[in-house]
């Protein structure tokens, strides 16, 4: 899933309470059924043929949010597999079998080999090499040999190099005790790990609601200082049991009480969600944030269960003013259109005791507002792609406030976009499911603000005009090697850079093992091509022509 | 959950078997209730470092306050406002001895303890049609009986696991009760791909949900061997447009995919407008639907909308997919009040009334029941919802589906009983509308905003016990004693009915009782008394009532209440009455 959409449903989720086990995507996906490609290929469990592994051709996420298969199938006694049906385009192809780890995924998001199929092509030969992953399983007490329940595994691994472990993720389900307090993590690939359980503070956690205590992050096996952890050794298809966390004392949590107020400070603003996010050293989110309750009649914002820290307040105005709805306090202290407002970041420490002293000033912020044209379209076309377009303004700022509401562009092109702070403003726009807009100018009265402009504190700056542009160009490459094949597990990808363009890239996508890519989406122009990644080339570079509806055929020859 | 029964003591349906644990006298100072409890396993030991959740009950004031308990089990939160809260232990992997009908709405001021034991565990493997282990696969496991082997009304999904490297599953702190195990192989999380997506659920041990076995667990105890063999046949796929809402606001919808036979919730899901791309317009799907008659719901979420409704379709999959089942959405309705507070009347109380602890409109409930559809099944047809008045007694109810409603004032403490409830009059020089008598229709987005509830200090109280008339005669089963307003007058007042479960040694109570004078019966209820679900009082049907009249008329034993009188070991003969038509029970 695109990590923005991951972001915003897992916030719808905070947000509406609605976290349940059974689920299932949803939005119906029309299969193509008159797609004539084939995805064939072979499954190996170390060394050997594979039976019964499922197969799942997943579209490449950086083109879409679908979130079903497009096709899957079994590999049968030889290991052989077959995925008819499948669409032009890019793709990953992954065994679903996580008790198995991919040495060729190594890092890569999404996991699975890259395939670039041209409509009706077979890929007749995919290799796709499989060893069965390692366990660690233990069990997780208290103190006093009590069982821990659900308790929370934080794994890392050990980073070869030096430096910082990396946290080491999988599903949540199989990262969490159960009601003996036993843990079993499998499919770990080979390496060294630190395992833990308890509340990691040192790494920006934000975690709200837990009542007023909390175990601190103890390592196996029963240390709290990271640097002195027990490693855990994981080799292809070893079991490292006994992993066992007694946690220490239990800490206290404390309460912060955000005052939410109005610019003066005179009167409380009630109905507005409050939250708060970890931040570093230097006053910078470290990611985690957490969103909490509503603000009562009085502006206030209880928020329980924070261990000790550095934070930042943070305000989201998301609710709709409240005519009489019953679930929010009466209209007076509410914000009649709370999207319209902002506020600086409020830092806020805990140490030793609850917090009662974070005021956050609302205040009424600027606001920017105009006209969206798609370059080439007529309005009623435009008007049915609007919902595609996501508007951003970020607003130079110490720390960046998150925004929680999207910018809806109306019929005929207007926007408005209220709520913002004061300095140097850039609007930036991106387009969904596909990525076929491009933002190309910001104008007002005839000058380029496509660099980004000054805004005062309450300014409303009318008059924009944010010039769209479609790309539906395509570059469809093959990379080659100067003296025959290419190399058993080539694995690069390509960047492409439009010509005159400020963008820092305007397309990527992974070269598959037979050396096929494709880039769509473009916008007219010059492109330079970068292939990048393949250990034992530099980068190679390539200048290729698009216009729009056109195919452009690359060959790029790699020198060994 | 059948136990006291009496119009105006609703504590039954807010899971509650006694009265306010109070010991603190009503406090003037808004700011000063503490609530604390201990949370103890049933040997007595204490659980630490639990988190116990505590949140107002009144919509006005949703303060959360949750906590935790230190070393010996204990918690206190202090710095209350004078109020309701609820308050629930949040102890992975244990439940509430009393299971689902635990107390759970306390007074500032009140303790609250709770002894928690070991939820039940379900565990097995689930491995596929050639014997290996299926990994990653989700296994859940839905109450359809109670421990008393009642049906569950609603089943929401009861425990979730999904199998390791081994296949193993292990589902724990379930309730006591029986359940019905699959493996769905989709995945816990929402939006997720999995290639099980288009799979029917494969129930215990490897079948369809009619012919599957189900597993009794108490909790405490494991159900081990619990293995499936995933058969891995393709379901259907349901799926339709949304309709009714404007497709340009921003909001999302929560669906949810329903068993009618089962009344078990199969699948959830969401579509909406909250993330660029995804639209209202695209409407929703389900898949990997086995055959069966099936329930859609849609429920806006609360999230940054300014629509907030509902929809529902009832679908049959009949070997092929289902598709254009929309669901139009309608705007939810409310109903808001006043809770009024009278005190004793003084020709009833004659300076003889001593109320124990006076109560103010914030320390109260009100809860609201939908009626019973008899003709479908509906999931949010059996909740009912409470809301704790404010300080002046103001209460409201938003949210609600078109249907009928009943409120119903509950945590009255011991002194208080319901005097009326109303409507304002239709017109000038008329009296205002009795709306206990029949139940509140809201119809799509209608708000219903002037009910008054008054609740009257001085109630009465009777315990007593049922005796056969003939010693040695063995008492029915099922045995109900009805108190029945015996001034002509009040024949048609159904606040002054009241209804008690007889215990099986013949004891019976009654509380938050109007002073009057009452004539008094028992007779064997005609309910089937195979459901969780507490059936609606007799007198709640017109025909019922009227029956139920002429019988206690009939059988002429009369009573007097006096205000705050408590009337006990009132012994009561027991004759079988006159028969009466049967009273199905709603299907």
């Amino acid at each position: 899933m695109h990590a923005l959409a991951r972001t915003l449903l897992l916030m719808v989720v905070t947000l509406s309470f609605t976290v349940s086990a059974p689920s299932q995507s949803v939005a119906p996906q029309s299969r193509e059924v008159n797609a004539t490609g084939t995805i064939a290929g072979r499954v190996t469990v170390a060394g050997k043929p594979a039976a019964n592994i499922p197969v799942a051709v997943m579209p490449d996420p950086q083109r879409t949010l679908q979130e079903r298969y497009v096709g899957n199938s079994t590999t049968d006694a030889d290991g052989h597999f077959q995925i008819t049906h499948v669409p032009a385009g890019r793709f990953y192809v992954m065994a679903v079998a996580p008790v198995f780890y991919n040495e060729a995924d190594g890092n890569n998001y999404p996991g699975g080999s890259a395939v670039t199929l041209a409509d009706g092509e077979t890929v007749g030969d995919l290799q796709i090499v499989l060893r069965r992953g390692g366990v660690i399983t233990g069990r997780v007490t208290e103190e006093t040999g009590r069982p821990l329940i659900q308790e929370h595994i934080y794994l890392y691994r050990v980073n070869p190099q030096g430096g910082r472990h990396e946290p080491f993720n999988r599903n949540y389900t199989i990262m969490q005790t159960d009601d003996r307090g036993v843990y079993r993590i499998y499919g770990l690939p080979p390496g060294r790990y630190l395992v833990s359980a308890g509340v990691p503070v040192n790494r920006g956690f934000a975690g709200m609601g837990r009542g007023n205590s909390y175990y601190p992050q103890t390592f196996y096996p029963g240390i709290t200082d990271e640097a002195k952890a027990s490693e855990v050794e994981v080799t292809e298809g070893s079991e490292a049991t006994n992993i066992d966390i007694a946690l220490g004392h239990a800490e206290k949590a404390y309460t912060v009480i955000l005052h939410i107020v109005t610019a003066d400070g005179s009167k409380p603003v009630a109905g507005v969600r409050c939250g708060y996010g970890s931040v570093d050293a230097g006053g910078r989110f470290m990611g985690a944030t957490s969103i909490g309750p509503e603000s009562n009649a009085d502006g206030q914002c209880r928020m329980e269960g924070i261990v000790p820290g550095k934070y930042m307040a943070i305000v989201a105005m998301i609710n709709p003013p409240g005519a009489w709805s019953g679930d929010g306090p009466p209209a007076p202290a509410r914000l009649q259109a709370p999207d319209n407002y902002t506020y600086d970041p409020t830092p806020f420490e805990v140490t030793d005791s609850d917090v009662n002293d974070v005021e956050v000033k609302l205040r009424a912020g600027s606001s920017v507002s105009g006209t969206v044209v798609i370059e080439g379209m007529s309005e009623q076309e435009a008007a049915t792609h609007f919902r595609e377009l996501n508007l951003n303004v970020i607003v130079g700022a110490p720390v960046n406030v998150p925004r929680f509401n999207r910018p809806q562009i109306n019929a005929d092109g207007s926007f408005r976009i209220g709520g913002l702070g004061a300095g140097r403003a850039r609007i930036s726009a991106s387009s969904f499911p596909r990525r076929n807009f491009r933002l190309l100018r910001v104008e007002r009265e005839g000058a380029d603000l496509s660099a980004g402009f000054d805004l005062a504190a309450g300014e409303n700056l009318t008059g924009l005009r944010l010039i769209v542009g479609v790309g539906t160009g395509v570059i469809r490459g093959e990379v080659k090697v100067a003296d025959g094949a290419l190399p058993e597990g080539f694995h690069a990808f390509v960047t492409a850079r439009r010509v005159g363009d400020g963008a820092p890239q305007n397309g990527f996508a992974q070269v598959d093992a037979r050396g096929r890519f494709m880039l769509e989406d473009l916008l007219p122009g010059e492109y330079e091509l970068t292939i990048a990644g393949w250990r034992s080339a530099k980068p190679v570079t390539k200048t290729v022509s698009v216009t729009n509806d056109n195919e452009a055929q690359v060959t790029i020859v790699l020198n060994q | 959950m059948k136990n006291a029964f009496a119009i105006g003591l609703m504590l039954l349906l807010l899971g509650a078997s006694a009265i306010a644990q109070t010991t603190a006298a009503a406090k003037s100072d808004k700011r000063a209730g503490t609530i604390s409890g201990r949370l103890t396993d049933t040997s007595g030991q204490p659980l630490p470092h639990a988190l116990v959740y505590v949140t107002g009950a009144s919509s006005l004031r949703r303060e959360t306050r949750n906590t935790s308990t230190d070393e010996q089990g204990r918690f206190r939160v202090t710095d209350l406002a004078r109020g309701v809260y609820n308050v629930w232990p949040g102890v992975p992997g244990y439940v509430t001895v009393e299971g689902e009908t635990a107390r759970r709405t306390y007074r500032a001021g009140d303790t609250a303890n709770f002894t928690l034991t070991k939820g039940g565990v379900i565990t097995g493997t689930v491995t596929t049609p050639t014997n290996e282990p299926l990994t990653g696969c989700g296994v859940q496991a839905i109450r359809v009986r109670d421990k008393d082997g009642h049906a569950v009304t609603i089943s929401r999904s009861s425990g979730f696991a999904s199998t390791d490297d081994r296949g193993v599953y292990r589902i724990y702190g379930l309730l006591s009760g029986t359940y019905v195990v699959f493996a769905s192989g989709k995945r816990a999380y929402m939006n997720e791909a999995s290639i099980y997506e288009n799979d029917m659920p494969t129930y215990y041990p490897s079948s369809t949900r009619d012919t599957t076995q189900p597993i009794s667990v108490q909790a405490g105890e494991e159900a081990s061997g619990i293995d499936i063999r995933y058969r891995g046949e393709r379901g259907h796929a349901i799926s339709g447009k949304l309709a009714g809402v404007p497709a340009d606001i921003n909001m999302g919808v929560s669906l949810e995919l329903y068993n009618v036979a089962s009344r078990a919730m199969e699948a959830q899901g969401f579509a909406g407008n909250n993330f660029p791309g995804s639209s209202i317009a695209d409407g929703y799907a389900f898949y990997g639907v086995a055959d069966g008659d099936y329930l859609v719901t849609a429920t806006t979420n609360s999230f940054n909308s300014s629509f907030r409704g509902s929809g529902r379709a009832y679908v049959k999959v009949r070997g092929a997919d289902v598709t254009g089942i929309d669901l139009p959405l309608t705007a939810y309705g409310s109903i808001a009040g006043t809770l009024l507070i009278e005190p004793v009347r003084s020709a009833e109380g004659q300076n003889k009334c001593e109320i124990k602890r006076r109560l103010m409109p914030d320390e109260m409930l009100v809860a609201v029941r939908p009626e019973k559809q008899a003709a479908e099944f509906h999931p949010y047809a059996t909740g009912v919802r409470n809301d704790a008045p404010s300080d002046k007694g103001e209460f409201a109810f938003t949210g609600l589906e078109a249907g009928q409603y009943r409120v119903l004032p509950a945590m009255l403490g011991e002194d208080y009983f319901v005097r009326s409830m109303t409507l304002p009059a239709p017109a000038k020089n008329q009296p205002p509308v009795d709306a206990a008598r029949s139940p509140l229709t809201i119809k799509a987005g209608e708000r219903l905003g002037e009910l008054t509830v008054t609740v009257a200090e001085g109630a009465a109280a009777l315990r007593g016990r049922v005796v056969p008339a003939t010693e040695g005669a063995r008492l029915p089963d099922r045995l109900r004693v009805h108190l029945v307003p015996a001034e002509k007058e009040a024949a048609g007042d159904v606040l002054r009915y009241g209804e008690a479960r007889v215990a099986a040694d013949g004891a019976f109570t009654f509380q938050n009782l109007a002073p009057g004078r009452y004539l008094i019966i028992a007779r064997p209820s005609a309910d089937d008394d195979t459901s969780d679900e507490a059936p609606p009082p007799v007198a709640w049907n017109a025909a019922a009532r009227a029956t139920l009249l002429k019988q206690a008329a009939a059988a002429n034993l009369t009573l007097d209440l006096q205000p705050c009188q408590r009337l006990t070991d009132y012994a009561l003969k027991y004759t079988p009455p006159a028969p009466l038509p049967v009273r199905k029970k709603n299907p």
